[in-house]
């Protein structure tokens, strides 16, 4: 008996107790002893080519004015990267980043380049949902209607197994029944006027089966298996959550508050196994400089707090940060860039050989552009998801059907 | 549940059941109705204009340097404002608060909840709404917040049931589209692609006519030889944006030789700034050196008329009207019509009345979830509250999965059940329901027991009289579980105002009531 058809086998049988039945189906923890995969998902079309850049290329130089590079002397000097994938190039982390450099440093946090979609798009709308429906061309969207990590999860047991932490389901999670959506769980999630309110729509959601009462009753589970793990004080006041060690969410930006929500949840104990975070926007068309810099400072604070968290937790984590595609090498003449092809992608967390580049740097002159104009595509971003799922102990082969594994990375194997 | 298929054919047709508009269909019957609503007239609605006229939405600051403090009820000035007096909100030679900045933007959001409310033209709301999302600008960004009133005004209602290619040229033009898009700095040399490439992929052919993926030159895409792609490719995105040089606003910005741009916020064409020289798009040639803005045109008219547009078109509205995956018959059926009338300045109107005269429309039930307007709106309706849009509502739809007029992407609201369908956003619709009931955000007050004179009634009446008004049908099975939720005995009377509200609420929070 599944748990929907004891729940109508109670309803009808009048015995009616919502939840009461179900705690013994709760388990403890993710994957004994594998990390929790997290992506943070740049929402866009991130700049790679501003984040991490080859500063002494002279066809990077002469493509944008100093303010769209990242310069390699004065003010904001890049912070120059170690074991880059072309020493010559003089690879550059963007100044605001510094946070993520000691992460690099530290031999955490390693760089992907040259990575994206082997597909030619250039629409965020198709990008994204190429890459969350884990396929590589656009035959792929009309027969795969879930997301690559949903496959990869279908097999999880928990009660939370992934977290969405979005106002709606990341797509790269759609088609797994029970996960969570929001994103910030710091005000608990109880329903209004209380216990009658749930038995209530319980029963009315038995009642039917479209997919208002199925998500009624998926939301009904999902919500209590939470709420009750989340500490309130004497008054049923959600109490404020204490991140370990010196991590600190403080600030307003948006991104750090949501990967609070992460922490939190990762350390309940219900079976999370995976979380997708958003982080919009990237989709720098003009006045980038400003903004792009602001954009920067927010992830690279927010992933660095959020690491540190989990660490001192003794609390595992992959984080891979994501993006549908770079920007235009050349900049236009709004004071930005339009849509390009590869990027750059973070990794960071546990098992990461940290502190180097991954990938094969293809170059920026014409001739080694894509399509004579954008950073051309090295690395599918396939390689980086699948070896990211193993290495959460997760299986890989469901998430990504059209493709074929190729020479692994070597992201993944450090302590 | 049984219930007529006119009920059906409303709750689609506009924001929910109220005794006006279901009294109006059983007199006129759904295709007279619907003439009628197809061609709205501001002086046949003077209720909901009135209403619009007397509403006060509080606005409140404090002081600075530059300004005083205030605190004040306020009538909604800007919905009938020009674009050169709003632009000087954002002057920065005159200084406003915050407040004063977003106040056009809340008091459309405030005027959108008010007509979808009480307009008896219900059918141009829905309609407002599908425009709003299909050419959806983001206006929670000031810049383009300003201007809202105008969008909504002359370019998004205005053009709700007319022509799709007038639309299409006052969007192109509007201070909103061209600041969002960022087309305003376009200039020959470098064009911004933005603004060129959502109109092929959002708001004309669509991204299954994207033919990016499979070919890398214009002439290979099918067609193409003789002047008929079936898609478009990026080459076709940068010629378009080469066309759109020059199309900008009147922003203050430099000209070069000491010469300026006046601040008015107005549509303007900069010479200087457009690319004169020859374009292809979508396998068309375009001349050099055309007169002005006809480059521009040139591509609207290509991409309004291209049947990649037509089939886009009539499916999203289906979506929208009739179901998330619409039968294939009728998109074909609504495409022709859409073709058929082209030219026509009733175009849209004709496209609507043949989808919702359609047999499909009549059949097809409850396939669509409610978005949060329209959960709100159909619950105010049904519920005849003195309804009051505040901003802890608009807070709690924001919550709810909808900013209204701030959705961060230029795609608009999601309109399949999936997006709306998640834990929290489940949760969250609950609470929207809960807080109208319990008045959380000074929305107003119900009395669910003003229909039974004395001011009591048996519980199992009050729960017949709600959910007929509710779901325009008694619906057996919210009997018993709702009586068990409030702990009733068969036969018990209600004489508690807050327990008769919180039944009412309680059956809209089941998930047929999501459903329209």
């Amino acid at each position: 008996m599944d748990r929907r058809e004891f729940l109508r086998a109670a309803s009808a049988a009048g015995c009616f107790a919502p939840f009461a039945s179900l705690s013994s189906l709760a388990y403890g923890a993710q994957l004994p002893g594998k990390p929790i995969l997290v992506t943070v998902f740049l929402r866009g079309g991130a700049d790679g080519l501003h984040l991490v850049a080859p500063t002494a290329d002279p066809d990077y130089v002469a493509a944008r004015p100093p303010e769209l590079r990242v310069p390699d002397s004065g003010e904001r000097t890049g912070i120059l990267l170690e074991r880059s994938l072309d020493p010559a190039a003089g690879f550059r982390l963007h100044a605001d980043a510094a946070p993520l450099a000691e992460l690099y440093q530290a031999r955490r946090l390693a760089i992907v380049h040259a990575v994206g979609l082997t597909d030619g798009t250039r629409s965020h709308f198709v990008a994204q949902d190429l890459m969350e429906r884990g396929v590589s061309d656009e035959k792929g969207i009309g027969t795969i209607g879930n997301g690559w990590l949903a496959r990869a999860l279908a097999g999880i047991k928990g009660l939370v197994p992934a977290y969405s932490a979005t106002a709606a389901t990341a797509y790269a999670l759609h088609g797994l029944p029970a996960s969570l959506s929001t994103p910030d769980v710091s005000g608990g999630l109880s329903l209004p006027w209380g216990a009658p309110t749930t038995s209530l729509l319980h029963a009315l959601s038995l009642s039917g089966t479209s997919p208002a009462h199925r998500a009624s009753l998926a939301a009904l589970d999902v919500l209590e298996s939470v709420d009750r793990n989340i500490p309130r004080d004497g008054g049923g006041k959600v109490l404020p959550y204490k991140p370990d060690g010196r991590a600190s969410y403080e600030g307003s930006a948006e991104l750090a508050r949501t990967l609070a929500s992460v922490a939190r949840l990762a350390k309940m104990n219900v079976g999370l196994a995976a979380a997708c975070v958003d982080h919009g926007g990237w989709d720098t068309h003009d006045g980038q400089s400003g903004r792009f810099a602001n954009q920067i400072r927010q992830l690279a604070m927010g992933l660095a707090a959020f690491h540190e968290d989990m660490a001192a937790a003794g609390r595992k984590v992959v984080i891979v940060v994501m993006t549908e595609f770079g920007r235009r090498l050349r900049s236009n003449k709004s004071g930005g860039t339009d849509h390009g092809h590869g990027s750059c992608w973070l990794v960071l967390g546990d098992h990461v050989r940290g502190g180097a580049m991954y990938g094969k740097w293809p170059g920026l002159a014409t001739a080694k552009l894509d399509q004579g104009v954008d950073l051309a595509v090295t690395t599918d971003y396939r390689t980086v998801l699948a070896e990211a799922l193993t290495s959460s102990g997760l299986e890989a082969k469901d998430s990504f059907p059209d493709w074929k594994s190729v020479a692994s990375l070597g992201i993944f194997g450090g302590a | 549940m049984k219930s007529s298929s006119d009920t059906y054919a409303l709750s689609r047709l506009t924001f929910g059941l109220n005794e006006a508009s279901a009294d109006n269909v059983a007199r006129q019957g759904l295709r007279g109705w619907l003439e009628e609503q197809l061609r709205p007239e501001d002086a046949r609605d003077a209720a909901c204009v009135q209403r619009i006229a007397d509403f006060r939405l509080r606005i409140r600051y404090g002081e600075s340097k530059d300004w005083p403090a205030v605190d004040e009820p306020r009538t909604l000035k800007w919905l009938d404002a020009p674009i050169e007096r709003l632009s000087a909100l954002t002057d920065p030679a005159k200084p406003v608060a915050n407040p004063e900045k977003t106040r056009p933007r809340a008091e459309v959001i405030a005027a959108t909840l008010l007509r979808a409310v009480y307009s008896h033209w219900q059918l141009r709301e829905v309609l407002c709404d599908f425009w709003h999302n299909h050419f959806s600008v983001n206006a929670w960004d000031n810049s383009v917040g300003i201007t809202l009133p105008v969008y909504d005004r002359d370019v998004i209602r205005c053009h709700a049931f007319g022509n799709f290619r007038e639309m299409l040229e006052a969007v192109g033009k509007s201070t909103a589209m061209l600041w969002y898009l960022n087309n305003r700095s376009s200039r020959t040399g470098a064009p911004n692609e933005n603004y060129a490439r959502e109109l092929f992929e959002l708001h004309t052919m669509g991204r299954d006519a994207y033919l990016n993926g499979l070919y890398n030159r214009w002439r290979d895409v099918p067609g193409a030889s003789k002047g008929k792609p079936i898609g478009y490719i990026d080459q076709d995105v940068y010629e378009a944006a080469r066309a759109f040089t020059g199309w900008g606003i009147e922003d203050g910005a430099g000209l070069g030789g000491g010469q300026m741009l006046p601040r008015s916020g107005r549509f303007a064409y900069v010479e200087s700034w457009h690319d004169n020289y020859q374009k292809r798009v979508l396998a068309t040639e375009f001349d050099p050196y055309q007169p002005a803005q006809a480059d521009g045109k040139k591509v609207l008219d290509l991409a309004a008329f291209h049947p990649a547009t037509a089939r886009f078109l009539a499916k999203k509205l289906c979506i929208r009207l009739v179901a998330d995956n619409p039968p294939e018959s009728l998109v074909t059926s609504t495409a022709k019509v859409w073709t058929d009338n082209i030219e026509k300045s009733d175009q849209i109107a004709r496209v609507v009345a043949h989808i919702a005269l359609s047999k499909d429309f009549g059949q097809i039930r409850g396939s669509k979830i409610k978005r949060p307007l329209e959960l709100v709106a159909s619950y105010a309706r049904a519920t005849g509250v003195e309804f009051v849009p505040t901003e802890g509502l608009v807070g709690e739809m924001d919550a709810a999965g909808q900013r209204l007029f701030g959705w961060p992407t230029p795609t608009g609201h999601p309109d399949t059940a999936d997006y709306w369908l998640g834990a929290n956003t489940m949760r969250r619709r609950w609470t929207l329901v809960a807080g109208l009931t319990d008045n959380w955000w000074g929305t107003g007050v119900f009395d669910a027991l003003v229909p039974f004179g004395d001011k009591e009634a048996v519980a199992e009446k009050l729960i017949a009289y709600w959910s007929e008004r509710l779901y325009g049908d008694t619906f057996p099975l919210l009997t018993p579980s709702l009586m068990n939720a409030a702990g009733l005995l068969p036969g018990s009377t209600v004489r508690n105002p807050a327990v008769a509200r919180r039944l009412v609420a309680w059956a809209a929070m089941s998930p047929d009531y999501q459903l329209r």
